[in-house]
């Protein structure tokens, strides 16, 4: 198992340094400057100029690409181009954010995701998988931004259940807001789960060992909680793994629509002011942890499937 | 307020195509409001300011609020509340006037002495004790100093010295006179004053952590791209303020503001341009809706350096071909006026006739005489729905002299390096774009960008004309307002005459302001929170 830990954290490693050089690349592949949004358009071309030299953007890029992994390498990710603010900071002072927005959507997809697709499954055919399969198509099929829209329109402007803008202070204020992002950003994953663990139920039970627990007279509920489930949801919790990467993708709209702050947003605004300090650390630092939750994901998955953690183990 | 050609509105993330995130979103918004509207409910009423605290919106988060240093618009209308400004603009009124505030007496003895007088007793924060004139001397003179490299020494361009004759008293000093020494310098960040002592242990300069202020709100909290918490200063004397903390929240999206607005997350809030019709006609119930005339000038360009437009009687024809009139409706919806030059109304300098109008004949005409059939050319715009609108109707005008336009959509970022020779060749491709910039209120800002000198930087017409050299400089030295006045108008007909520019407009701007909330905005749509009143 130490053995495969090390080859995924190497694989990691190597996953970062492509994706960082790769973003090096395209930042300065398309037209745009960061040394005039730090300066406005009053700075002379000498300050321009000077700045310029100063952020290191006068060398050729892959020096860049090398100076920016040797300051990594002693934990420095630079200053925001245009405030001269740590990046670390900046990006340490976003990502809570958007962690309690993706642990939220997490909570609003998995919960009935996973009970609508065992229900689903269990009730094969029946009139509630029918309804379950329309409302899982339904809610994928509609666009995220979409629902966060309507939900802010119905639930905070015409109800006024919900505030609309903001992530709030203190505890209960910052639930009270992450309400509806959770929801907007989560719902089209309910469906997406559900049909995914009924695809993967539907298999398991046809398989042999869980005829064999229903000719000892195993009762169905356990069958399908202890024999079924427990090997049906592997591919769900890849699935998820993966989720929450995308889920940092889609935090961006969220975050705009809700006016709340996040790396999604940082990252976005960083790319129109072509602010490269804050663009390339936002992606070292989801990068990095995409990474560890598929790596998680995959341990989780040989901790649940013996024949995985066998596998894992020679 | 950034001279930065403004953003105002959206950008997107896609440099070739029409769609984007933020356009969609907001014909998304638009259209669910209009859904909900037709279930005949109408927009919950505007919650009123509570607890003395004031919610509104920061276009952005802030960056940077040192005086010389500082960055955007943001950056400015926080420094309006931080520091006491030496002159401060009137609000409420229709025309710029700009009066003495942590100055207690400005006296003009002549076109290079300007005696001034400190209002006694303005408190620094910390230990920095009172304000003095040799605070005044420092502030101005380091914006001043060419060493320091701030990007706002053209501010104080002819800062000569200043004479501290006094603990309160001084006079300024100027090489030459100075117009906007009294419309763009000492009413604006530029005329901030503050102690050497707290700049020195800043380290010469500072960012978003301001070691010192005296105006009449400080920083309580600030959770960067989250919120910004200010509160009242009990020491600030100068005028009353009415609420104890003003909360602001940096949306960058005016969609999402409005959206904030109604739902009574804000108190006060700068709407987008495509909503103020409907803002306009309906009002959530119990809130004020108020329009403005911005000192933002919208107009298109014409690069003089491209073979295609290197003619001038085919730029001559693009400006017939162009019916000013029927671009503003499309892109502003009724919400802006033609406009005849680069300068907003209510500022010496505006201009009031076009020399070239719409006249489709006259446009043939020049180009079947410069020989010029079947011209294609490029028109440059940004992301926004106002410049794909404007640019829409321009493709179909100049279509109708058999001239055709090919829209090029570019995210802000790529936009706003077209044409500057630094970075890249581009501008020599760039034919038509779609151009606005922000300014502050004197004429000098909206000309001081079709000099010679800076052509390839910010003059993406690439226009040069010694005698628009000779009046930009001779302008800003002028006292005569009279003189001024026809000065600014001969550079803005000297601008048209070259064909190199189309002017559109004035960009509009509209607020909404909750129940019991007196806004205090000055004519161009700035607010100034410290003034905002509960009534």
């Amino acid at each position: 198992m130490f053995g495969y830990i090390v080859r995924r954290a190497t694989l990691a490693i190597v996953v970062i340094l492509t994706v960082i050089a790769a973003m090096f690349v395209m930042m300065h592949a398309v037209p745009g400057d960061p040394v005039r949004a730090a300066l406005g358009p009053r700075a002379s071309e000498a300050m321009v100029e000077a700045y310029r030299v100063n952020l290191g953007l006068d060398q050729p890029v892959w020096v860049q690409i090398l100076r920016y992994f040797g300051a990594v390498l002693r934990g420095d990710l630079g200053q925001d181009a245009i405030s001269g603010t740590p990046v670390l900071r900046v990006i340490l002072s976003q990502l809570p954010d958007t962690l309690y927005l993706i642990a939220g959507a997490m909570l609003v997809a998995v919960v009935p995701g996973i009970h609508l697709g065992v229900v689903s499954a269990t009730h094969r055919g029946g009139l509630f998988d029918r309804i379950g399969s329309v409302l899982s198509v339904s809610v994928m099929a509609v666009p995220s931004f979409v629902i966060a829209i309507y939900l802010l329109l119905i639930f905070s402007i015409r109800l006024g259940w919900f505030p609309a803008i903001g992530a709030g202070e203190g505890l209960v204020d910052k639930l009270h807001r992450l309400v509806l992002p959770s929801i907007a950003l989560g719902l089209a994953w309910i469906g997406y789960l559900a049909r995914i663990l009924r695809a993967s139920m539907l298999e398991v039970m046809a398989e042999n060992h869980v005829r064999t627990a229903r000719a000892f007279g195993i009762s169905q509920r356990r069958i399908m909680y202890d024999y079924v489930l427990r090997i049906a949801i592997l591919p769900t919790i890849t699935v998820l793994g993966m989720g929450i990467g995308q889920m940092i993708s889609g935090a961006v709209f969220a975050e705009i629509v809700f006016g709340r702050p996040g790396v999604g947003k940082l990252v976005y605004d960083a790319i129109a002011n072509r602010n490269y300090p804050i663009v390339t650390g936002t992606v070292l630092l989801t990068t990095g942890f995409f990474v560890l939750v598929s790596l998680a994901a995959d341990l989780l998955i040989a901790f649940l499937d013996p024949r995985v953690r066998n596998v894992i183990s020679r | 307020m950034t001279k930065r050609p403004t953003t105002t509105g959206t950008s997107g993330t896609s440099p070739t195509h029409g769609f984007t995130r933020r356009g969609f979103l907001g014909a998304g918004l638009t259209a669910g409001a209009m859904g909900l509207s037709l279930g005949g409910r109408p927009v919950l009423a505007q919650a009123s300011a509570a607890g003395g605290t004031l919610r509104a919106r920061l276009y952005a988060d802030i960056s940077n609020l040192d005086p010389a240093y500082w960055t955007s618009a943001s950056d400015a209308l926080v420094m309006e509340a931080l520091y006491a400004f030496s002159m401060q603009f009137e609000t409420g009124t229709g025309a710029f006037e700009a009066k003495p505030l942590a100055l207690k007496s400005v006296t003009v003895r002549d076109d290079t002495h300007i005696d001034f007088e400190l209002n006694p007793g303005i408190r620094y924060s910390g230990d920095y004790g009172e304000m003095t004139a040799e605070d005044a001397r420092f502030s101005w003179e380091r914006i001043a100093d060419p060493a320091n490299d701030s990007p706002y020494a053209a501010d104080w361009a002819q800062l000569d010295h200043v004479d501290v004759t006094g603990s309160h008293t001084g006079t300024i000093v100027l090489k030459q006179p100075f117009a906007p020494l009294f419309t763009s310098t000492l009413p604006a960040t530029s005329g901030i004053i503050l102690p050497r002592a707290a700049i020195e242990a800043a380290g010469g300069r500072f960012t978003t952590t301001p070691p010192v202020t005296s105006g009449p709100y400080r920083i309580r909290d600030w959770q960067p791209r989250t919120r910004l918490v200010l509160e009242r200063n009990p020491d600030f004397t100068l005028f009353d303020v009415d609420f104890e903390i003003i909360e602001l929240l940096p949306i960058e999206d005016p969609k999402t503001a409005e959206l904030g607005f109604e739902a009574g997350d804000l108190d006060h809030a700068q709407i987008s341009i495509s909503s103020i019709p409907r803002y306009a006609a309906t009002p959530p119930r119990g809130a004020t809706f108020d329009e403005f005339t911005a000192l933002n000038y919208y107009w298109m360009g014409m690069n003089e350096a491209n073979e295609s437009l290197a003619d001038q009687r085919v730029r001559r024809a693009i400006q017939h071909g162009i019916s000013r009139e029927a671009v503003v409706e499309a892109a502003y919806l009724g919400a802006a006026q033609p406009a005849a030059g680069i300068i907003a109304p209510g500022l010496v300098g505006n201009r009031t006739e076009n020399s070239f109008n719409y006249d489709p004949e006259a446009a043939r005409a020049l180009l079947a005489e410069a020989g010029v059939t079947g011209l294609q050319v490029s028109l440059a715009i940004q992301q926004t729905a106002e410049d794909l609108a404007a640019a829409q109707i321009i493709q179909a005008m100049l279509a109708d002299i058999d001239i055709t336009v090919r829209i090029d959509q570019h995210e802000s970022g790529s936009f706003w390096s077209l044409g500057i020779e630094a970075d890249g060749d581009s501008w020599k491709d760039l034919q038509l774009f779609l151009f606005s910039f922000a300014m502050q209120p004197d004429p000098s800002w909206a000309t001081m960008w079709f000099t010679t000198d800076q052509v390839g930087v910010w003059n993406w017409q690439r226009f040069s004309n010694a005698e628009f050299d000779r009046l930009n400089a001779d302008a800003v030295v002028e006292m005569d307002p009279a003189k001024r006045q026809d000065m600014y108008v001969r550079m803005q007909e000297l601008l048209e005459d070259s064909g190199d520019v189309v002017y559109l407009t004035y960009e509009p701007v509209g607020t909404l302001t909750g129940a019991g909330i007196s806004a205090a905005m000055r004519p161009d749509g700035w607010p100034i929170l410290s003034r905002f009143k509960r009534v």
